[in-house]
Order: structure tokens, then C-alpha cells, then sequence
């Protein structure tokens, strides 16, 4: 028993030696060609997908010069894109603005407080006793009020006087919300501010004035306004010159004038007679960021007639 | 070196870089016993033989690029063939490759090739290629695969799609018949 599995197994080799002997057919050599024709046929046939060692840096490279330049080209072509940052310059435009408006009001007080003298005096004469003294006081608190535009102080004979001139209560009243709607537009802080209440009895006076010299101010400085002031301002107009560049220029009509490109509608435009709106195609406000820019904000120009296209957009000297 | 390569890297090069070369090494390593397995298959037609393993290596050229190396390439080329053969098998309906029984009625007498016309070993392979060639069809695959292919039981297995024990059976059937069936003096 043992030796029959031995047995076995030598058979075994003995027959796979035999049959591995005898085994010895081979293709046929006009089949081996065919079959290598055949592999070289097929592919050469189809093109070769072999990549050069060169193609992924290449491809990098190409990719990251097409996105450089497109970043630049894009930073180039759109001008108001600086204007974005325009947050971080508001404090220095109030910073100026503040200055014109304090100036001005300096001068109007000075000059207001020597028309108070004038009238002072007059009163004295008039025979309407008070001590010198008592009145220079008052009008150096008027003085200092004026300078700080702090709140006023009380009454005195003058002012009295001055007051008894002056119209109504109802136009003090109107005149100090003038003042007030001035102030507040040109200041960061309006609701911080004390109201200015102070010179009672010749605020009407001097907030007329000082609405006008704002006023005059205003259209004498479009130019320097920002472009964000600017599209806030009635006498000014953001528009777009021949180089493409938005400037501040004054309203030259009755159309654009008291109209506020910001926040003004095309109702707002169009009911004035023969004013024609003309929409932003492409505008984006200098602090706000826009998919679409390079337009010219809206405006609100007189109708023409005809051909009419370029005369629509006025383009400054 | 080209030739030091294995046969899945060849496989891949012919079949992603399209190297020729490639293919060459490979259809020189494994033509012979493709061929002969074929041949023995088909019962010694030549003819057919021809037809069936051209057929295997033009399915193999046309359908290189679905290569993949998950198993040894002479057990993938080795399904082609099979697969080649059953197709011929059942268009022709000669012989029903997987019906084990007429294998046995098949086995003619090995006095068919007496010893007074060969040597004495080439008439001892004469006589087993002829009962080889008589074996039951699923042992005589198994024979032929473990013999020309030099495949292991596993591969057969996996080319024939049975388990690793069945084939391990065919083949013990196979060579206790051959034992019994060549004469003493062959062994």
C-alpha cells in the first residue's frame, strides 16, 4: 500500500515526460506572420495616445499665464474697481467737507455778530438802557457760542430786538430746519450733533445765508466732490467724459439739477417737462460691489429730437 | 530588457503604448502551447486548429485596450481560446466538449498503433497522445491545460470556471486512466 502512491507518482512523471516529448507542434510560419501583421496593422491604425513627458508642466504653465492675465486685464478694464475701496477715504471727505462748512459758518458768525454790535448799539442809543458791561458779556457768549456752535445763550436786549425783526416763528422755524437738514448732510454724525439752536434770535438769517454759501460752496466744488458725494448732490452730476473717466460736474439744466442720481426714480426725472431718463446700462455705485461696471450713473437730461444719441450723454469739455 | 518582463507587463505595453515588440515576445512565449491546446481540443483538425487560434489572437489585438492585469495573462489568453472552442463546438455540433461519457466510448485500442512501426518511444507518446486524445472531454482539457500551458490547478480552475477541487479531480481521473491505459513498458 505504501508503495503505490510512490508508484503512482513516477507514472505520472513518466507519462507528463512522455506527452511533453511528443509535444512539439508549433503554428504554422504564413500564421505567425499574419498574427504580427495583424498587431502592427492594428496599431498603427490608431492614434497613438503616447504623451509627451513635457504635456502636464506645459499645460500648467499655459493655464496659470491665460489666469494672470486675464486677472490683469480684467483689473485694467473696469475704473471704478479702486473706487470700492472708497469706504476707507469717507473719513477724509467729511474731514474736508466739515472744513468748508466750518469755515463758512465762522465767517457767517463773525459777520453776524457785527451786525449785532451794529444793532447794539443803535438800541443804546435808542435810549434802551442796559450795562456795557452785561451786553459785551452777552455778546462774547454770543461769540464763543457762534464759534462753537455750542447752544446758545439767553436773550439779551439785542437779540430781542433783532428777533422782533425777523418774520414769524414759522419761518425761524423753517429756516432752522434748513440749517439743520444742511448740517446734517454734510456731517458724519448728525444725530450726535447738539441741533443748532444757538443765535436764536438771528438763525433764520444765518441759516439762510449759510444755505446759500453752502449752495455756492457746493457748486463751486463739484469737482472735488467724491464720486459717492457727488451722486448724493442736487447741483452735481456724475457723468462721463470722452475718455471715458466719470467726473463731477455742475447741473447745467433744469432737469439735472435737483436730481439725485442715487436715489432719485425715473417718476422723479420724467415729471419734470421735457426731461428724459436715461438708465445706468452698466453703473455700479464707487461704494458698492457690482458684477457689471464701466457705465455712467443715471441721468436725467432734456428730451431731444432726431438724432438725438450722443447729444444724450453730455460730455464735458 | 523587453524579454524580462512579464507577461502582464508586456500585455500592457502593446495594449497602452502600442509596442509591437511587446506583442511579439508575448505571441512567442505562448503560440506553441496555445496551439497545441487547441489542436488537441479540436481532436487533431488541423485546419480548424488554424482557424480557432488566429481567431484567438485577433480577439486578443482587437480588444487590448480592455486589458486589465487582474489575472495572469496565459489564463486570459487561455479563456479566449476556450471560449473560441465551445463556439466552434456548438456551431459545428461535432462533439460536445463537456459530455464526459462518449469520452470513454471513444477510447479505441491502442493496438491501432502497434510497436513494429516506431521506436519504442515514439511509439510509447504515440500511444498516450492517442489516449489523451480519448479521455473524457473536461479531464482531457484538464490534462491538456496542466501540459501545455503549464498551468496550476488554480488556473485551470479559473479558466475552465470550475472550482479548484473539481479541476484537482479531472485531473487525477485523467492520469489514472492514462496509467492504466499504456502499457507497461512505456512506464
Amino acid at each position: 500500500m505504501s508503495d503505490q502512491p510512490d508508484n503512482q507518482s513516477s507514472d505520472d512523471k513518466k507519462i507528463s515526460a512522455l506527452y511533453r516529448a511528443g509535444s512539439t507542434t508549433r503554428p504554422p510560419e504564413h500564421i505567425d506572420q499574419a498574427i504580427r501583421a495583424e498587431a502592427r496593422r492594428s496599431v498603427n491604425s490608431m492614434p497613438r495616445r503616447v504623451r509627451s513627458p513635457w504635456a502636464v508642466p506645459v499645460s500648467m504653465a499655459a493655464v496659470l499665464v491665460l489666469s494672470v492675465s486675464l486677472i490683469s486685464l480684467i483689473h485694467e478694464e473696469a475704473p471704478t474697481v479702486s473706487d470700492i475701496d472708497i469706504r476707507s477715504d469717507v473719513p477724509a471727505m467729511h474731514a474736508e467737507e466739515m472744513e468748508i462748512v466750518e469755515n463758512v459758518i465762522k465767517e457767517k458768525s463773525v459777520d453776524n455778530l457785527k451786525t449785532l454790535d451794529d444793532q447794539v448799539s443803535a438800541a443804546e442809543t435808542m435810549g434802551m438802557t442796559q450795562p456795557e458791561s452785561d451786553t459785551e458779556q452777552k455778546t462774547e457768549q454770543q461769540k464763543t457760542t457762534a464759534t462753537k456752535s455750542s447752544p446758545l445763550p439767553q436773550k439779551s436786549l439785542a437779540s430781542a430786538k433783532i428777533n422782533a425783526e425777523l418774520t414769524s416763528d414759522a419761518a425761524v422755524e423753517s429756516s432752522d430746519k434748513i440749517l439743520q437738514e444742511s448740517l446734517r448732510r454734510v456731517t458724519p454724525q448728525p444725530e450726535s450733533q447738539p441741533p443748532a439752536t444757538g443765535l436764536v434770535d438771528s438763525r433764520a438769517e444765518f441759516s439762510t445765508g449759510l444755505k446759500k454759501d453752502l449752495g455756492a460752496k457746493a457748486n463751486e466744488n463739484c469737482e472735488q466732490l467724491s464720486h459717492s458725494a457727488c451722486l448724493d448732490s442736487k447741483q452735481c452730476s456724475l457723468i462721463m467724459n470722452e475718455q471715458k473717466a466719470l467726473i463731477c460736474h455742475r447741473s447745467t439744466n433744469h432737469c439735472d439739477s435737483e436730481f439725485t442720481q442715487r436715489s432719485d426714480t425715473k417718476e422723479s426725472c420724467e415729471t419734470k417737462q421735457g426731461c428724459a431718463y436715461i438708465p445706468p446700462p452698466c453703473f455700479c455705485p464707487p461704494d458698492v460691489i457690482c458684477i457689471c461696471a464701466g457705465g455712467q450713473p443715471p441721468q436725467c437730461q432734456p428730451q431731444k429730437t432726431g438724432t438725438q444719441d450722443q447729444s444724450r450723454h453730455p460730455m464735458p469739455e | 530588457m523587453i524579454h524580462d518582463n512579464n507577461d502582464e507587463n508586456l500585455m500592457l505595453k502593446f495594449s497602452h503604448n502600442g509596442d509591437v515588440s511587446a506583442f511579439d515576445v508575448l505571441y512567442e512565449r505562448h503560440k506553441a502551447p496555445l496551439f497545441r491546446y487547441i489542436l488537441k481540443q479540436t481532436r487533431h483538425n488541423h485546419a480548424v486548429t488554424e482557424e480557432l487560434f488566429q481567431e484567438v489572437w485577433s480577439n486578443l489585438i482587437r480588444a487590448r485596450e480592455q486589458y486589465q492585469p487582474s489575472a495572469r495573462f496565459s489564463t486570459y489568453l487561455f479563456q479566449i481560446a476556450r471560449n473560441r472552442i465551445i463556439d466552434h463546438v456548438r456551431r459545428v455540433s461535432t462533439r460536445p466538449i463537456n459530455d464526459p461519457e462518449t469520452g470513454h466510448e471513444d477510447i479505441a485500442s491502442p493496438d491501432n498503433h502497434g510497436p513494429d512501426r516506431h521506436a519504442h518511444t515514439a511509439d510509447c507518446i504515440e500511444q498516450l497522445q492517442t489516449h489523451v486524445s480519448r479521455l473524457p472531454n473536461e479531464q482531457h482539457e484538464t490534462f491538456i491545460l496542466k501540459h501545455e500551458g503549464e498551468h496550476t490547478l488554480g488556473h485551470i480552475a479559473e479558466i475552465t470556471g470550475v472550482t479548484l477541487e473539481t479541476a484537482k479531480s479531472r485531473l487525477r481521473y485523467a492520469m489514472k486512466k492514462l496509467r492504466e491505459l499504456m502499457p507497461e513498458e512505456c512506464l
